[in-house]
């Protein structure tokens, strides 16, 4: 456990790991899912947050028994060396979903306001922007998820817009697709609630850490709220074949909203996801440092500069769509096993190293 | 704590000087040439004509309409030729309304689209619309005090908002491109003595104008297509002298389909309550109001019917009645019903009540 100080109150938990996981995807989630279940897209959003809640349950049985971190629990049971080796594979995986978030918010801009303009010169002032945030140490990182998720807000009633023009019978009839199709699309969906495993690393710095399973468990439904409502927006507001063609179909939702004021309203959502991604790319990059600087035992300063640096030169050295896209699948199928094949397993593992060690001191003390 | 706070400001200066490196394109608006309308005519082949029209404002206040006119196959390389004889660039943020001559909507236009739906600064709520005339004819004369893209964007915004044309533009042509079950439709403009005005419906079957509804026939389409609808209006003749107008303050719209995918009757069943607006046959009393509303009724089913069967003939189906099908059936195959479609037979029911007659009996 963190010094009190150090620690947030438990219901902060629920910004956190809403912010974690939206993030950039949402802007075009819709597509991959449509392509596999068609009108019943909204079934499979409900169905995803469901298995993210179990998931988010196996974390908390692991954490709630050792009550220390991810990085410690390696550590305690499979010693320095295997479990520093462990632990180095979700600092990448850390690392990568910090990446695929910063590239693709960096793609948006190219795409949809400046397409010539500089990348390197953008993610350096960004970066710098993460480099003031994380340097204040976690708190400031929590507070940031906090604002990141009340101040920008308004941008999702601007998605009430496109309903003027919603055909509702797009929804019907319900679930006409097979199971092995509503599968994939699950398979897909998941990919978007990804970046929660955060939660292993910041499990010490929050009070009374047992009480906060409740809010990240209503952060999760809160994430599966707004997923839901853009994705029955989607599916009445576009035509199945129609939004297979849109990559971001979240942002040509907004192509149809016009306002006396300003003529195009991409323009001022883009700019505001600034505000809902950067809480995002900061917590993963600070659950990476953190967790490199308990490996090694270097300042945590000159680590984080070196971590920001390595994804400066990721994104600049990502240059067209096929490599992002490249890069999502990487990262998405990575995070994914990571918490739907290692998690359950180092539960289950700690759960029998545990009661052996048990056994052993009740033997010794008897 | 005190260092890593000089250290982060100077950070903080040096982004800001770092700003002046982005390669951003700095666009002021009196720099540029803001396209509001976008004319496009079939030359041979591939090759197209492309017009945009533009606002020039005047020192003493006055808005000149100004075109300029370029030919090639690709949509973008046309924006670029036209840049080439132009003062200022042309950006199209602006774009109101899209222009295709009839030759172009016959042979199909979708290819044409892509551009717009590829370029992040047109909106999708541009209006779609076949011209009967030459495009670059008609946008480079001045209508009023506006230049024309305005003035032809206002023309069919007014038409939408009063009910008259029901509601149309890009986005909503794409999503029926793209609908099974449903096929684009959207006005036909052409120049008049008074200026330009909406002539027709065009109906497409995919990308191409195959069918086109006509003025006095647009009642029916309108009370047929949206589910609720009001502000349509219509002129009935009993005979010779006895004429009549009539608008629609509230109808609704129910589509009964028994056994979907079949070959059985699908029934479309309206309900609407009318006004009278004009009446020129004496006196307006109880029966001749209750004569009134069994005309109309029996009229209105009568042109519905006929309409639905041009449709059906035509193998377009703007009203939708495919995708009224797709969506009460789990056994949806588009193919089955495209050849399905032209038999089936399609009543409509209509009730009519004469709720009001105006000032005066």
């Amino acid at each position: 456990m963190e010094k009190k100080e150090k620690q947030i109150s438990p219901f902060l938990v629920f910004f956190l790991i809403h912010k974690i996981q939206l993030g950039v995807g949402v802007l075009g989630f819709q597509r991959d899912i449509i392509k596999f279940a068609g009108n019943d897209a909204w079934i499979i959003v409900i169905v995803a947050a469901i298995l993210v809640s179990i998931s988010l349950w196996f974390m908390y049985v692991l954490l709630n028994r050792h009550q220390v971190d991810l990085i410690d629990i390696h550590k305690d049971l499979f010693g320095k060396w295997a479990g520093g080796a462990l632990s180095i594979i979700w600092i990448i995986n850390w690392i990568l979903l910090a990446v695929t978030v910063f590239r693709n918010y960096i793609e948006i801009i190219q795409v949809w306001i400046f397409p010539i303009i500089n990348v390197g010169m953008i993610s350096v002032i960004f970066i710098i922007l993460i480099y003031y945030c994380i340097s204040g140490g976690f708190k400031v990182v929590a507070g940031l998820s906090f604002l990141g998720v009340v101040i920008p807000f308004y941008i999702f009633m601007t998605f009430l817009y496109p309903l003027e023009y919603a055909n509702f019978r797009n929804l019907l009839p319900v679930w006409n697709h097979t199971i092995t199709e509503m599968a994939l699309g699950t398979k897909e969906m998941m990919l978007s609630y990804l970046g929660f495993s955060t939660l292993m690393m910041f499990y010490p710095f929050i009070k009374n850490p047992t009480k906060s399973q409740k809010w990240a468990h209503f952060g999760n439904l809160f994430t599966m709220v707004l997923y839901l409502f853009l994705m029955i927006t989607t599916i009445v507001y576009y035509s199945e074949k129609q939004v297979n063609r849109y990559v971001w179909a979240t942002l040509s939702l907004w192509q149809i909203v016009e306002m006396p004021f300003v003529e195009r309203l991409e323009y001022i959502g883009i700019v505001s996801w600034l505000l809902i991604i950067l809480p995002n790319i900061s917590l993963n990059i600070w659950a990476a440092t953190t967790g490199a600087k308990k490996i090694f035992n270097i300042k945590s300063n000159k680590l984080l500069i070196g971590l920001l640096v390595l994804l400066w030169l990721f994104v600049i050295l990502i240059k067209n769509s096929d490599t992002i896209a490249k890069l999502n699948q990487i990262s998405s199928m990575f995070g994914m096993g990571l918490i739907y094949g290692y998690v359950p397993i180092l539960t289950v593992i700690s759960f029998i190293i545990l009661k052996r060690r048990r056994k052993k001191d009740g033997k010794v003390t008897n | 704590m005190g260092k890593l706070r000089i250290n982060i400001g100077l950070l903080a200066v040096s982004a800001t000087l770092l700003t002046g490196c982005m390669g951003i394109e700095t666009q002021v608006v009196d720099e540029l040439q803001l396209a509001t309308a976008a004319g496009f005519k079939h030359i041979k082949d591939d090759e197209i004509e492309a017009t945009i029209s533009f606002p020039v404002f005047l020192t003493d206040k006055t808005v000149k309409n100004a075109t300029l006119t370029a030919t090639d196959t690709l949509n973008k390389e046309l924006r670029d030729r036209q840049n080439l004889k132009s003062e200022k660039p042309i950006v199209s943020g602006k774009l109101e309304v899209i222009l295709f001559d009839r030759q172009l909507a016959e042979r199909g236009f979708f290819d044409h689209l892509d551009s717009l739906m590829r370029d992040p600064s047109i909106g999708s709520k541009v209006f779609v619309v076949v011209l009967d005339d030459d495009p670059k004819d008609v946008l480079s004369k001045q209508y009023g005090n506006k230049d024309t893209g305005i003035y032809l964007s206002n023309i069919i915004q007014q038409n939408i908002e009063t009910g008259l044309i029901p509601k149309t533009n890009l986005h909503l042509f794409t999503y029926n491109y793209y609908a099974e079950g449903k096929d684009p439709a959207i006005p036909i403009m052409a120049q008049s003595r008074d200026g330009v005005g909406i002539r027709a419906l065009g109906l497409f079957k995919h990308d191409k104008l195959v069918h086109q509804i006509e003025k006095d026939e647009l009642f029916f389409y309108k009370v047929l297509f949206d589910s609720n609808s009001s502000g349509e209006t219509m002129a009935i003749k009993f005979n010779e002298d006895k004429k009549a107008s009539i608008i629609n303050v509230e109808s609704t719209r129910k589509y009964e389909v028994l056994q979907p995918m079949s070959n059985a009757e699908i029934k479309i069943k309206v309900k609407a309550k009318m006004m009278i607006r004009e009446y020129n046959n004496g006196l307006l009393n109880k029966d001749k109001m209750k004569e009134m509303e069994n005309f109309i009724k029996k009229r209105f089913e009568e042109k519905s019917a006929e309409l639905i069967q041009q449709f059906q003939q035509k193998g377009t189906d703007p009203l939708g009645i495919g995708e009224q099908v797709r969506t009460r059936t789990r056994n949806w195959d588009k193919k089955k019903w495209d050849e399905l479609y032209p038999n089936i037979p399609i009543t409509v029911q209509a009730e009519i009540e004469m709720i009001e007659s105006g000032l005066i009996n």
